[in-house]
Protein backbone atom coordinates (compact mmCIF):
# COMPACT_ATOMS: atom_id res chain seq x y z
CA UNK A 1 0.00 0.00 0.00
CA UNK A 2 1.34 3.42 -1.01
CA UNK A 3 -0.11 6.56 0.46
CA UNK A 4 0.47 10.24 -0.29
CA UNK A 5 -1.07 13.52 0.78
CA UNK A 6 -1.29 16.71 -1.26
CA UNK A 7 -2.38 19.97 0.32
CA UNK A 8 -3.59 22.70 -1.98
CA UNK A 9 -5.06 26.15 -1.60
CA UNK A 10 -8.47 27.06 -2.99
CA UNK A 11 -6.95 28.73 -6.04
CA UNK A 12 -7.28 27.59 -9.63
CA UNK A 13 -3.48 27.59 -9.99
CA UNK A 14 -3.33 24.63 -7.60
CA UNK A 15 -5.18 22.34 -9.98
CA UNK A 16 -2.57 21.78 -12.69
CA UNK A 17 0.14 21.13 -10.08
CA UNK A 18 -2.14 18.55 -8.46
CA UNK A 19 -2.83 16.87 -11.84
CA UNK A 20 0.96 16.69 -12.41
CA UNK A 21 1.46 15.22 -8.92
CA UNK A 22 -1.24 12.58 -9.53
CA UNK A 23 0.45 11.63 -12.81
CA UNK A 24 3.78 11.30 -10.99
CA UNK A 25 2.10 9.17 -8.30
CA UNK A 26 0.70 6.95 -11.07
CA UNK A 27 4.10 6.55 -12.69
CA UNK A 28 5.82 5.74 -9.38
CA UNK A 29 3.21 3.08 -8.65
CA UNK A 30 2.93 1.65 -12.17
CA UNK A 31 -0.74 2.60 -12.55
CA UNK A 32 -2.33 2.35 -16.02
CA UNK A 33 -2.58 5.71 -17.78
CA UNK A 34 -6.36 5.29 -18.14
CA UNK A 35 -6.77 4.95 -14.36
CA UNK A 36 -4.64 8.04 -13.70
CA UNK A 37 -6.62 10.04 -16.29
CA UNK A 38 -9.95 8.98 -14.79
CA UNK A 39 -8.79 9.97 -11.29
CA UNK A 40 -7.61 13.33 -12.63
CA UNK A 41 -10.92 14.00 -14.38
CA UNK A 42 -12.86 13.13 -11.20
CA UNK A 43 -10.57 15.40 -9.14
CA UNK A 44 -10.94 18.23 -11.64
CA UNK A 45 -14.74 17.94 -11.47
CA UNK A 46 -14.92 17.91 -7.68
CA UNK A 47 -12.29 20.61 -7.12
CA UNK A 48 -13.92 22.85 -9.74
CA UNK A 49 -17.14 22.63 -7.72
CA UNK A 50 -15.32 23.35 -4.47
CA UNK A 51 -13.50 26.38 -5.92
CA UNK A 52 -16.67 27.69 -7.54
CA UNK A 53 -19.18 27.24 -4.73
CA UNK A 54 -17.80 26.03 -1.39
CA UNK A 55 -16.21 29.23 -0.13
CA UNK A 56 -18.08 32.48 0.33
CA UNK A 57 -15.63 34.38 2.56
CA UNK A 58 -12.95 35.15 -0.04
CA UNK A 59 -10.25 33.79 2.32
CA UNK A 60 -7.59 31.23 1.54
CA UNK A 61 -8.50 27.67 2.51
CA UNK A 62 -6.72 24.34 2.52
CA UNK A 63 -8.01 21.41 0.52
CA UNK A 64 -6.47 18.04 1.30
CA UNK A 65 -6.19 15.26 -1.28
CA UNK A 66 -5.14 11.84 0.02
CA UNK A 67 -4.35 9.15 -2.52
CA UNK A 68 -3.46 5.53 -1.91
CA UNK A 69 -3.31 2.23 -3.70
CA UNK A 70 -4.86 -0.61 -1.80
CA UNK A 71 -5.94 -4.09 -2.77
CA UNK A 72 -6.18 -3.47 -6.52
CA UNK A 73 -7.76 -0.04 -6.24
CA UNK A 74 -6.78 3.61 -6.12
CA UNK A 75 -8.55 5.45 -3.34
CA UNK A 76 -8.72 9.24 -3.35
CA UNK A 77 -10.17 11.30 -0.51
CA UNK A 78 -10.82 15.03 -0.91
CA UNK A 79 -11.39 17.01 2.29
CA UNK A 80 -12.46 20.68 2.37
CA UNK A 81 -13.77 23.05 5.01
CA UNK A 82 -16.28 24.76 2.70
CA UNK A 83 -20.06 24.90 2.90
CA UNK A 84 -21.69 21.55 3.62
CA UNK A 85 -22.51 19.90 0.31
CA UNK A 86 -23.17 16.30 -0.62
CA UNK A 87 -22.38 16.03 -4.34
CA UNK A 88 -23.83 12.52 -4.43
CA UNK A 89 -27.27 13.87 -3.54
CA UNK A 90 -27.38 15.81 -6.81
CA UNK A 91 -29.64 14.13 -9.38
CA UNK A 92 -28.10 13.02 -12.68
CA UNK A 93 -28.51 15.82 -15.21
CA UNK A 94 -30.23 15.43 -18.56
CA UNK A 95 -27.62 14.20 -21.02
CA UNK A 96 -29.71 14.04 -24.15
CA UNK A 97 -31.09 16.58 -26.59
CA UNK A 98 -29.78 18.55 -29.53
CA UNK A 99 -26.88 20.97 -29.39
CA UNK A 100 -29.34 23.87 -29.23
CA UNK A 101 -31.11 22.55 -26.13
CA UNK A 102 -28.30 20.92 -24.14
CA UNK A 103 -27.48 22.55 -20.82
CA UNK A 104 -23.87 23.64 -20.40
CA UNK A 105 -23.52 22.85 -16.71
CA UNK A 106 -24.16 20.27 -14.03
CA UNK A 107 -22.21 17.44 -15.63
CA UNK A 108 -19.32 17.18 -13.16
CA UNK A 109 -21.02 14.78 -10.76
CA UNK A 110 -22.19 12.65 -13.67
CA UNK A 111 -18.57 12.30 -14.81
CA UNK A 112 -17.38 11.40 -11.29
CA UNK A 113 -20.07 8.73 -10.87
CA UNK A 114 -19.44 7.29 -14.32
CA UNK A 115 -15.64 7.12 -14.02
CA UNK A 116 -15.29 5.87 -10.44
CA UNK A 117 -16.24 2.46 -9.08
CA UNK A 118 -17.37 3.80 -5.72
CA UNK A 119 -18.17 7.27 -4.30
CA UNK A 120 -18.84 8.05 -0.64
CA UNK A 121 -19.52 11.38 1.07
CA UNK A 122 -19.44 12.38 4.71
CA UNK A 123 -19.67 15.63 6.64
CA UNK A 124 -17.63 15.54 9.84
CA UNK A 125 -16.38 18.27 12.19
CA UNK A 126 -17.17 21.06 9.74
CA UNK A 127 -15.51 19.37 6.77
CA UNK A 128 -16.73 17.73 3.59
CA UNK A 129 -15.01 14.50 2.67
CA UNK A 130 -15.54 12.75 -0.65
CA UNK A 131 -13.93 9.33 -1.02
CA UNK A 132 -13.54 7.88 -4.51
CA UNK A 133 -12.40 4.39 -5.41
CA UNK A 134 -11.20 3.29 -8.83
CA UNK A 135 -10.31 -0.31 -9.62
CA UNK A 136 -6.86 -0.55 -11.15
CA UNK A 137 -7.86 -3.30 -13.58
CA UNK A 138 -10.64 -1.23 -15.16
CA UNK B 1 -22.32 23.76 -6.04
CA UNK B 2 -25.61 22.50 -7.39
CA UNK B 3 -26.66 20.32 -10.27
CA UNK B 4 -28.82 22.90 -12.01
CA UNK B 5 -27.91 23.51 -15.63
CA UNK B 6 -26.56 27.00 -16.12
CA UNK B 7 -27.11 29.26 -19.10
CA UNK B 8 -24.32 30.44 -21.37
CA UNK B 9 -24.51 33.94 -19.94
CA UNK B 10 -24.03 32.75 -16.37
CA UNK B 11 -21.20 30.46 -17.48
CA UNK B 12 -19.28 33.41 -18.89
CA UNK B 13 -20.16 35.62 -15.94
CA UNK B 14 -18.79 33.00 -13.56
CA UNK B 15 -15.76 32.34 -15.74
CA UNK B 16 -14.82 36.00 -16.08
CA UNK B 17 -15.26 36.45 -12.34
CA UNK B 18 -12.96 33.49 -11.79
CA UNK B 19 -10.45 34.78 -14.34
CA UNK B 20 -10.43 38.12 -12.55
CA UNK B 21 -9.76 36.41 -9.23
CA UNK B 22 -7.38 33.67 -10.26
CA UNK B 23 -5.68 35.00 -13.40
CA UNK B 24 -5.26 33.14 -16.67
CA UNK B 25 -3.59 29.86 -17.43
CA UNK B 26 -2.11 28.77 -20.73
CA UNK B 27 -2.65 25.58 -22.66
CA UNK B 28 -0.63 24.38 -25.63
CA UNK B 29 -2.87 25.28 -28.56
CA UNK B 30 -1.68 25.65 -32.15
CA UNK B 31 -3.91 27.16 -34.86
CA UNK B 32 -3.35 26.96 -38.60
CA UNK B 33 -5.30 26.73 -41.86
CA UNK B 34 -5.32 23.59 -43.94
CA UNK B 35 -7.35 23.47 -47.17
CA UNK B 36 -9.76 26.16 -46.08
CA UNK B 37 -10.28 24.55 -42.66
CA UNK B 38 -9.17 26.33 -39.49
CA UNK B 39 -7.41 23.60 -37.50
CA UNK B 40 -7.03 24.00 -33.74
CA UNK B 41 -4.58 21.45 -32.35
CA UNK B 42 -4.53 21.01 -28.59
CA UNK B 43 -1.90 19.29 -26.45
CA UNK B 44 -2.31 18.22 -22.83
CA UNK B 45 -5.41 18.32 -20.66
CA UNK B 46 -8.62 20.22 -21.31
CA UNK B 47 -9.85 20.84 -17.79
CA UNK B 48 -10.86 23.57 -15.33
CA UNK B 49 -7.47 25.25 -15.71
CA UNK B 50 -7.27 25.28 -19.50
CA UNK B 51 -10.88 25.26 -20.74
CA UNK B 52 -11.20 29.06 -20.67
CA UNK B 53 -8.26 29.54 -23.02
CA UNK B 54 -9.44 26.60 -25.18
CA UNK B 55 -12.96 28.02 -25.57
CA UNK B 56 -11.74 31.52 -26.31
CA UNK B 57 -9.34 30.36 -29.00
CA UNK B 58 -12.18 28.48 -30.72
CA UNK B 59 -14.58 31.41 -30.41
CA UNK B 60 -11.78 33.59 -31.80
CA UNK B 61 -11.74 31.47 -34.96
CA UNK B 62 -15.49 31.91 -35.37
CA UNK B 63 -15.27 35.66 -34.76
CA UNK B 64 -12.44 35.86 -37.29
CA UNK B 65 -14.86 34.39 -39.85
CA UNK B 66 -13.65 30.78 -40.15
CA UNK B 67 -16.33 28.83 -42.08
CA UNK B 68 -14.95 25.43 -41.10
CA UNK B 69 -13.33 24.72 -37.75
CA UNK B 70 -11.65 21.44 -36.79
CA UNK B 71 -10.36 20.60 -33.30
CA UNK B 72 -7.59 17.99 -33.39
CA UNK B 73 -7.57 16.10 -30.07
CA UNK B 74 -4.86 13.57 -30.98
CA UNK B 75 -2.55 14.82 -28.22
CA UNK B 76 -5.21 15.39 -25.56
CA UNK B 77 -5.07 13.11 -22.52
CA UNK B 78 -8.57 13.93 -21.27
CA UNK B 79 -11.41 16.44 -21.31
CA UNK B 80 -13.30 17.22 -18.12
CA UNK B 81 -16.79 18.71 -18.07
CA UNK B 82 -15.31 22.25 -18.05
CA UNK B 83 -13.83 21.45 -21.48
CA UNK B 84 -17.09 19.96 -22.73
CA UNK B 85 -18.90 23.13 -21.63
CA UNK B 86 -16.52 25.11 -23.83
CA UNK B 87 -17.09 22.71 -26.76
CA UNK B 88 -20.85 22.97 -26.31
CA UNK B 89 -20.75 26.77 -26.35
CA UNK B 90 -18.62 26.73 -29.50
CA UNK B 91 -20.89 24.13 -31.12
CA UNK B 92 -23.95 26.26 -30.40
CA UNK B 93 -22.26 29.33 -31.87
CA UNK B 94 -21.35 27.38 -35.02
CA UNK B 95 -24.90 26.15 -35.42
CA UNK B 96 -26.34 29.65 -35.00
CA UNK B 97 -23.89 31.17 -37.45
CA UNK B 98 -24.00 28.32 -39.98
CA UNK B 99 -20.36 27.31 -39.53
CA UNK B 100 -19.10 23.78 -39.98
CA UNK B 101 -17.51 22.39 -36.80
CA UNK B 102 -15.81 19.03 -36.29
CA UNK B 103 -13.44 17.08 -34.05
CA UNK B 104 -10.84 14.45 -34.83
CA UNK B 105 -8.14 12.26 -33.27
CA UNK B 106 -10.05 11.06 -30.20
CA UNK B 107 -8.19 8.38 -28.26
CA UNK B 108 -10.29 5.51 -26.92
CA UNK B 109 -10.31 7.18 -23.49
CA UNK B 110 -11.33 10.58 -24.82
CA UNK B 111 -14.01 8.87 -26.94
CA UNK B 112 -15.36 7.26 -23.74
CA UNK B 113 -15.62 10.69 -22.07
CA UNK B 114 -17.63 11.94 -25.06
CA UNK B 115 -19.92 8.91 -24.65
CA UNK B 116 -20.41 9.46 -20.89
CA UNK B 117 -21.77 12.93 -21.58
CA UNK B 118 -23.43 11.75 -24.86
CA UNK B 119 -21.43 14.44 -26.61
CA UNK B 120 -20.54 11.93 -29.33
CA UNK B 121 -24.09 12.44 -30.64
CA UNK B 122 -23.77 16.22 -30.76
CA UNK B 123 -20.61 16.75 -32.79
CA UNK B 124 -19.18 15.63 -36.12
CA UNK B 125 -16.35 13.32 -35.08
CA UNK B 126 -13.78 12.02 -37.59
CA UNK B 127 -11.12 9.37 -36.95
CA UNK B 128 -8.20 11.24 -38.52
CA UNK B 129 -7.28 14.77 -39.51
CA UNK B 130 -6.99 14.02 -43.28
CA UNK B 131 -10.46 12.48 -43.26
CA UNK B 132 -11.86 15.43 -41.32
CA UNK B 133 -10.26 17.99 -43.64
CA UNK B 134 -11.57 16.17 -46.70
CA UNK B 135 -15.16 15.95 -45.35
CA UNK B 136 -15.27 19.46 -43.90
CA UNK B 137 -13.76 21.19 -46.90
CA UNK B 138 -16.16 19.52 -49.33
CA UNK B 139 -19.18 20.54 -47.28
Amino acid sequence: MTQERFTLSNRIESLSALADAIEAFGERNGLPRSVVNDVNVALDEHLNNILSYAYVDGDEHEIIVDIETDNGSVIVAITDDGLAFDPLAVPTPEVSGSIGTRAVGGLGIHFIRSLMDECRYERKTGRNRLVLRKKISS
Amino acid sequence: MNGKPEGIASFYERKSRRDAVFGRQNVDIVEFNQEDVAVVEVRGRIDTTTSGEFGERLLGQIEAGARRVLVDLTHVAYISSAGFRALLIVGKQCEEKGRNFGLCGLSREVQRLFEIGTFDELFQIFPTRPEAISKLSSA
